[in-house]
């Protein structure tokens, strides 16, 4: 990131975005580099020293931060330095005027700052920089980090003692056998609790390994894809047999197992103990703790944190951290505007055994049993059994948490009784355990299960790091580190998307939703989740298209995203009347529906596939004068400056070129726009929208999803049907719209492009005609071959054209040149977010770059699918990771795409040559693999997408030729 | 009377069919082309017919047609029948069967038929030729016109192979005819064999000939092409012999009509006055009839301004005469009819030592005026085009495309009733039987005497009125003696192709 410091800074100047700029200065020299101001040229470059404010900046943040920092000394040697040894004139005249301000602020603070060290921690101060609430493990990890960092204006606010909310319960246990992202997060907390533990902290820290049992072949499976991307990227894991796990573990049946995945580096260690250590290292490093103090008000000014009302008094802040664990909701709620944290707790049980006699071997591995739905490990010398029951009951019996709630933990032995049965079958050794205790640890729980963390969109500088779902230690040192860079940076440093704040909406928040899906979220951890099988069973119903009773009709399955039914796939010998259409059980094979999808592809490929997208986020964009054009030409990368009637395909890139939203604009006048993004960037891309918003309030957003009803007509008839139902010519220029009648419904935006990259249309229809226009086109469509496609089919039809989607190839953390979209960033216009960055890239080249893969040698009815996520090997090193899987029903071939490294930056080794070319990437000596559980295939790369028979739409243009039989008889 | 009417009119307007000079001499000179004297149609009808007229024969007097004794229901509809097929396919594609039938007003009968399966490319040709001045040269079009259209559809390399396995007598079939009755004599094939395989010879020396493939191209070489080689086996002499075979091939002539079906695409080639009718049904359930031919007759402004234009100016007045080509030729293009092809000087030295003077037709300044180039339509087929109907002007001459459409639809859905009925699947609701069962009983108003639709056409175009089949009327036009019948019907042949909605629906583009 370094490089991009001074293009980064002068962009924070123009955009006079001066809070970015404070930090990033603040962050650069005081925390990590003070070699960067001497090495780096900004110092002098003129924008910044013309700058009238630049200065008074400069100083003015190195004050704020650097004035308790041990670090504080050396840099201003190395500033003077400077000052010494440049000749020039500018630099000197730039440090003089510093200096002199340095020392007098410097005696002003200090003097402030003395008041705070002389008082005892029961004093609220009347400022912090950083205000946290709850003093769990996880807020003082962030407290930890902040520290660690250079941010020692913290004040941490806990309403009883530290650690005396839910952080001293729990297993202990650290499992690194989780999803990718989970994982690198819960790898750091290990890292860190390791180093706690060199540091002489008696926590308890054992790396004593897990075993994690199949009991089913789909299970075993699902171990292995998951061990498949831990070896890849560096975590021991391997296979092991029933005979060697009794090795691992004396006491296990295994009979009945179909095998286990054997994980060295999981560990054990005592939370309280960890919770105490961090808050302990976060106090030294400068953070004020105050305990006894409850926030009952988090205060706002222009949608953004001001400070925190407590029972003792009020605090000024710039940041606000919610890590109030179980009271994190009822927390954002007390807040104006409100702010969406939801979590909340569901009882969580695990039994301790009093000690065996002889004591049990304290290396006893832990034990994952994830078809039994518990966890065993060894627990002071008996065990610990511990499950994530498949119905779950929320806590507290779905009402507040009271005053006195350890004391209303009731301990529910007819609900555990079926899991400590299972544990028994599984250590026969518990059968005979007298007095087994049941704890109930309540934990707070999210609707998909992922934590949350990040700033809210609704307040500025309100930051979230909540929902651990069960086990607060094993993520609270990663989730520190990565909420603290967050904070500092203004932007997440690794990949966050998965646990954004922002993947929310009101609706997910709502109680009795909470209360329902919760019910099912804690059995989910140790579920098989089947890819895009394994749908939620409750709260569902929530968001639903104005079709989605005529689509259930039509045997629609359906499936959630942001809480919206969006039809998967349709089941054609579903007769009206019969029961609903049920997904079928999962598999990591061939889909169990996957005939049904070849119909729906058949028909976008020869008729006409009707797909309701209603789905997608909407927003319009409007200004009285051309304010909007200059504000989305400084949002989006590409130019946006388009005819009336046009519509673009653009990125929108934060400062370091990475994807904030990937969108279609549509440009319905001068100075009115409408936007479709993708579903999940509702919240996220409004925010991230708004926020750059210019700040004279010239342009007006609003969200205008439930306004649409989104249906695409696919495939080569569509124009046919289109004209006879609107008896208007829709022969559409390529990305342009047009309003026209449909049927008797009037004004339907039809746009010409699809999102199956398959020519077709895009009707924008206002929902009061929905059913109106979808009747007519399935009526007058049957003569067209019209028929209902799902989602899924759509999805797998997208990646065959390889083009990327949000989430999956295209995030915060990649560039569009990275992701082969470079023809839709235009360097050549005025200025945009993430200009300079992209700028450097196109100039220097791609350190990871898109490719698409096709899978020769798989056959899709025998072998495991690829299905997103496996590791992809260059001459047997590892180079990437799929983002998305799926089956190219024209290539008749399994295909996936994925983001290919040099090796080398994958091993942490940076020898220069990181820049992925296209030669690189299809040098004829390369041999790429893909693991799929454990087994390596052939995996042909593509830096386009192959060749794919174009379809023409008009039917009547094209001309006849004879098709010769085949003539195999002669 | 209706029937006298007709008569009139007939008499008015058409005289004595598409040729004037219908001397005797034709007949007489004509050498039987087939290996059976008559064809298998003619027989057929003759029989019925000959049994009847023995039977009646002391009653019957051509004077008092009123007179004659009624045909019995029965012996209509044996009558009707006589010739009829009908074809189904079981293979996928747009087609699902079709139905012909024939009625012969000539003796013989000059109309003829043929369908076929295109074997080495996708497709199906289905034609009507309507001859005049003579059967043969209907029968000759019927039995080689669908392979000059098959060779010039295929490929390159296909056509070389094609041409290596004639080369080499390997047997490559290039159709499957379907009903097919007649033989040619065995001298004529060879002859005929030795010219298609110049012509396929030919057709593989054009290089990259079907990099730009167009069907109008396609089909207009094989039909020019037949026409040429027709009129080049005339002129050939054998041991110094005119070949009187060929000849009254060459003299007589022929409109046509051909659709060639391949999935969706369906393309039409028509030259004449045959018609190709497209029955379509709306989405409110009503019938269109889509013409996909425009008749080459005077009554095509175009197609007449065509031929005055290639002649000099001073020809206007005579090319067209009392709605006739040089007075004569009711048809404005015909395969055959060399006489209005020919220089004047070859017509004197072949054709007249053996027909007379008056073979050549007056006013003969500037031949060519006949061409055998066809009008190519497309018509991509959607799955609201339920059937395709051509048919010789006998059959136009009575009814009108509309009527026509209108007739075959109703046969549609009256045929339903002629199976019995059958639950389509298992566990369906009382409703669902109930809605089937009125369906059926709305079918059952329209239930038609005959299952195969041309002859339903057949005996609604003769016995037609405004309240539905007449008998009197139908058994008065099918018992006409035979030198009068002409006056009052024309050949018919009539096929009905019918498609399928379901496959056209989902078939690819």
């Amino acid at each position: 990131m370094y490089e991009y410091g001074t293009n980064l800074l002068i962009s924070y100047v123009i955009n006079i975005n001066l809070s970015k700029f404070f930090n990033f200065v603040r962050y650069c020299v005081i925390s990590r580099s003070p070699k960067f101001i001497c090495q780096s040229d900004w110092l002098v470059h003129p924008f910044i020293l013309q700058h009238k404010q630049t200065k008074m900046l400069f100083a003015t943040c190195s004050l704020t931060t650097a004035v308790k920092s041990v670090r504080e000394t050396t840099w201003l040697l190395h500033y003077q330095n400077i000052c010494k040894q440049s000749s020039n004139g500018y630099k000197i005249h730039a440090c003089k005027k510093t200096d002199f301000k340095i020392h007098a602020k410097l005696n002003s603070n200090m003097a402030q700052y003395s008041n705070f060290a002389m008082g005892s921690e029961g004093v609220l101060p009347k400022q912090a920089q950083i205000v946290i609430c709850g003093a769990g493990t996880v807020a003082n990890s962030v407290a930890y980090h902040l520290v660690q960092n250079g941010w020692n204006d913290i004040l941490v606010l806990e309403q009883k003692k530290i650690g005396s909310g839910t952080s001293h319960f729990g297993s202990g246990t650290l499992g690194l056998f989780k999803p990718i992202a989970d994982r690198n997060l819960i790898m750091y907390s290990i890292k860190l609790y390791r180093r706690l533990q060199e540091l002489g902290y008696d926590i308890g820290f054992k790396q004593i390994g897990s075993v994690n049992l199949a009991q089913t072949k789909d299970r075993l499976i699902a171990l292995k894809r998951r061990m498949a991307y831990h070896q890849a990227t560096g975590l021991h894991c391997e296979v092991v047999g029933n005979k060697e796990l009794k090795n691992f573990h004396p006491y296990l049946r295994t009979e009945d197992l179909e095998g286990a995945i054997w994980v060295p580096e999981d560990a054990v260690a005592k939370p309280q103990a960890i919770c105490e250590a961090l808050a302990k290292l976060a106090k030294e490093g400068g953070a004020r703790y105050v305990e006894n103090c409850q926030v009952l008000q988090v205060l706002t000014e222009n949608a953004r944190i001001k400070g925190v009302e407590t029972n003792i008094g009020t605090v000024f802040c710039e940041y606000f951290v919610n890590s109030a664990g179980m009271w994190a909701r009822d927390l954002g709620l007390n807040c104006s505007p409100r702010v969406r944290v939801p979590a909340i707790p569901a009882e969580h049980f695990y039994v301790t055994t009093p000690c065996f006699e002889p004591e049990l071997d304290s290396w006893l591995p832990c034990v994952r049993d994830y078809d039994s739905h518990t966890y065993i490990r060894e627990w002071k010398g008996g065990f610990m059994v511990g499950g994530f029951e498949l119905e779950a009951k929320p806590a507290f019996g779905g009402a507040g948490i009271p005053e006195d709630w350890k004391n209303k933990l009731p301990q529910d032995w007819n609900h555990f009784m079926p899991l400590w049965e299972k544990a028994i079958h599984r250590l026969p050794i518990l059968k005979d355990v007298h007095n087994p205790v049941l704890t109930n640890s309540p934990d707070n729980f999210t609707p998909d299960g992922r934590w949350i963390l990040g700033e809210t969109p609704e307040v500025k500088n309100y930051f979230v790091s909540v929902g651990m779902n069960g086990n607060s230690l094993q993520g609270a040192g990663g989730i520190g580190k990565a909420v603290a860079e967050w904070i500092i940076e203004g932007v997440p440093t690794t990949e966050l998307i998965p646990f954004s704040v922002q993947r929310f909406l009101d609706l997910h928040n709502n109680r009795q939703y909470l209360l329902q899906r919760t019910r099912e979220v804690v059995g989910r951890h140790y579920s098989i989740l089947y890819p895009h099988q394994c749908e939620y069973k409750y709260a569902r119903k929530l968001r639903c298209s104005p079709l989605y009773s005529v689509l259930e009709k039509r045997g629609a399955v359906f499936g959630t995203r942001m809480a919206y039914e969006r039809a998967l796939y349709f089941d054609s010998t579903y007769k009206d009347g019969d029961p609903l259409p049920q997904m079928p059980p999962g598999s990591f094979y061939k889909p169990k529906f996957f005939d049904f999808m070849r119909e729906e592809y058949l028909a976008c490929r020869e008729g006409v596939g009707i797909i309701d997208m209603s789905s997608f986020s909407k927003i319009e964009i409007k200004s009285s004068g051309s304010e909007v054009v200059d504000y989305l030409q400084r949002v989006c990368s590409n130019d946006v400056n388009i005819p009336v009637g046009g519509i673009v395909h653009t990125g929108m890139q934060n400062e370091y070129g990475g994807y904030e939203n990937d969108c279609m604009i549509v440009r319905q006048n001068d100075n009115s726009f409408f936007m479709v993004s993708p579903t999940n960037q509702q919240t996220r891309t409004f925010e991230w929208m708004q926020r750059n918003l210019p700040p004279d309030h010239s342009v007006g957003l609003t969200d205008m999803t439930s306004m649409y009803t989104v249906i695409n007509v696919v495939g080569p008839k569509s124009r046919d049907l289109m004209s006879e139902l609107s008896n208007s010519d829709v022969k559409l220029h390529p990305f342009t719209y047009k309003k026209v009648n449909v049927g008797y419904a009037s004004d339907v935006m039809v746009m010409s492009f699809t999102h199956t990259g398959e020519p077709g249309y895009c009707l924008y229809v206002p929902s009061e005609y929905a059913l109106h226009v979808y009747d007519r086109l399935m009526t007058v469509g049957q003569d067209y071959g019209a028929r209902d496609v799902g989602c899924l089919t759509q999805r797998f039809m997208r990646i065959e054209k390889f083009i990327a989607f949000w989430a999956e190839e295209l995030t915060s953390l990649t560039t569009p040149f990275e992701a082969g979209a470079g023809h839709r960033v235009k360097l050549d216009k005025e200025y945009f977010i993430g200009k300079f960055a992209l700028q450097r890239q196109k100039e220097q080249g791609v350190t990871q770059r898109l490719v698409f893969f096709v899978l020769e040698d798989i056959d899709p009815d025998i072998h495991i699918w690829p299905w997103g996520g496996e590791p992809l090997y260059r001459n047997g090193e590892f180079v990437g990771t799929v983002t998305s899987a799926g089956y190219g029903f024209t290539l008749d071939k399994l295909i996936c795409v994925g983001y290919i490294r040099h090796p080398g930056i994958t091993k942490g080794d940076s020898n220069g040559h990181q820049i992925v070319t296209n030669e690189f990437i299809m040098a004829p000596g390369a041999k790429y693999e893909i693991d799929i559980a454990g087994q390596r295939f052939l995996a042909k790369p593509h830096i386009r997408a192959p060749y794919i028979p174009h379809i023409n739409m008009d039917s009547t243009s094209c001309r006849y030729r004879p098709t010769v039989v085949s003539l195999k008889a002669m | 009377m209706a029937i006298g009417c007709r008569a009139q009119q007939l008499v008015a307007n058409k005289c004595f069919g598409k040729c004037t000079v219908r001397s005797a001499e034709y007949h007489k000179r004509a050498r039987p082309i087939c290996v059976l004297n008559k064809n298998v149609i003619q027989q057929k009808e003759q029989r019925i017919y000959e049994q009847y007229h023995q039977n009646y024969r002391t009653l019957y007097t051509s004077k008092n047609l009123a007179g004659t004794p009624r045909l019995s229901p029965q012996e209509v509809t044996s009558f009707l029948r006589a010739n009829e097929h009908t074809q189904e396919f079981t293979t996928t594609g747009s087609v699902k069967s079709y139905d012909s039938n024939q009625l012969s007003s000539n003796n013989p009968i000059e109309d003829t038929r043929t369908e076929a399966q295109c074997l080495l490319t996708n497709g199906l040709l289905l034609g009507v030729f309507d001859g005049h001045g003579g059967a043969s040269c209907a029968q000759v079009i019927a039995k080689r016109l669908f392979h000059y259209i098959t060779v010039c559809l295929l490929p390159p390399d296909i056509l070389h192979k094609y041409l290596n396995a004639l080369e080499n007598n390997e047997t490559m079939e290039l159709l499957n005819v379907y009903n097919d009755k007649v033989e040619l004599v065995d001298e004529l094939k060879i002859l005929y064999e030795a010219s298609f395989k110049i012509f396929v010879k030919e057709l593989s020396q054009i290089k990259g000939n079907q990099r730009d493939f167009h069907m109008k191209e396609a089909m207009e070489k094989a039909f020019l092409r037949l026409d040429d080689d027709i009129s080049n086996e005339a002129l050939c002499k054998n041991d110094g012999k005119v070949n009187m075979k060929t000849l009254s091939i060459a003299m007589s002539g022929a409109v046509a009509c051909v659709a060639h079906i391949d999935g969706p695409h369906l393309h039409v080639a028509s030259i004449g006055d045959c018609q190709c009718v497209l029955g379509m049904l709306s989405d409110v359930s009503t019938w269109t009839a889509k013409k996909l031919t425009t008749e080459h007759n005077t009554d095509n402004h175009e197609e007449v301004e065509r031929i005055l234009r290639e002649h000099p100016n001073n020809e206007r007045d005579t090319i067209i005469k009392m709605e006739r080509l040089l007075g004569q030729l009711a048809p404005l293009r015909a395969l055959g009819d060399v006489k209005y092809k020919w220089s004047k000087s070859t017509l004197s030295n072949a054709v007249l030592p053996y027909y007379g003077e008056t073979v050549i037709p007056p006013n003969y300044y500037t031949p060519p005026y006949l061409t055998a180039c066809p009008d190519v339509t497309y018509h991509r087929l959607t799955p609201r085009d339920k059937f395709l109907v051509i048919a010789s002007d006998g059959l136009w001459d009575l009814v009108s495309p509309l009527q026509v459409v209108r007739l075959v639809g109703e046969h549609m859905s009256g045929k339903v009733t002629l199976n019995p009925f059958r639950l389509p699947r298992k566990g369906m609701h009382i409703s669902d039987i109930n809605k089937m069962l009125l369906q059926r009983k709305e079918g059952l108003k329209m239930k038609p005497t005959d299952r195969n639709a041309a002859t339903h056409l057949m005996r609604n175009a003769l016995g037609g009125t405004e309240y539905g089949i007449d008998h009197v009327k139908l058994s008065h036009l099918l018992s006409i003696p035979q030198e009068l019948v002409r006056v009052f019907r024309d050949d018919i042949t009539i096929t009905v192709v019918y498609f399928d909605s379901e496959y056209l629906r989902h078939c690819p583009p």
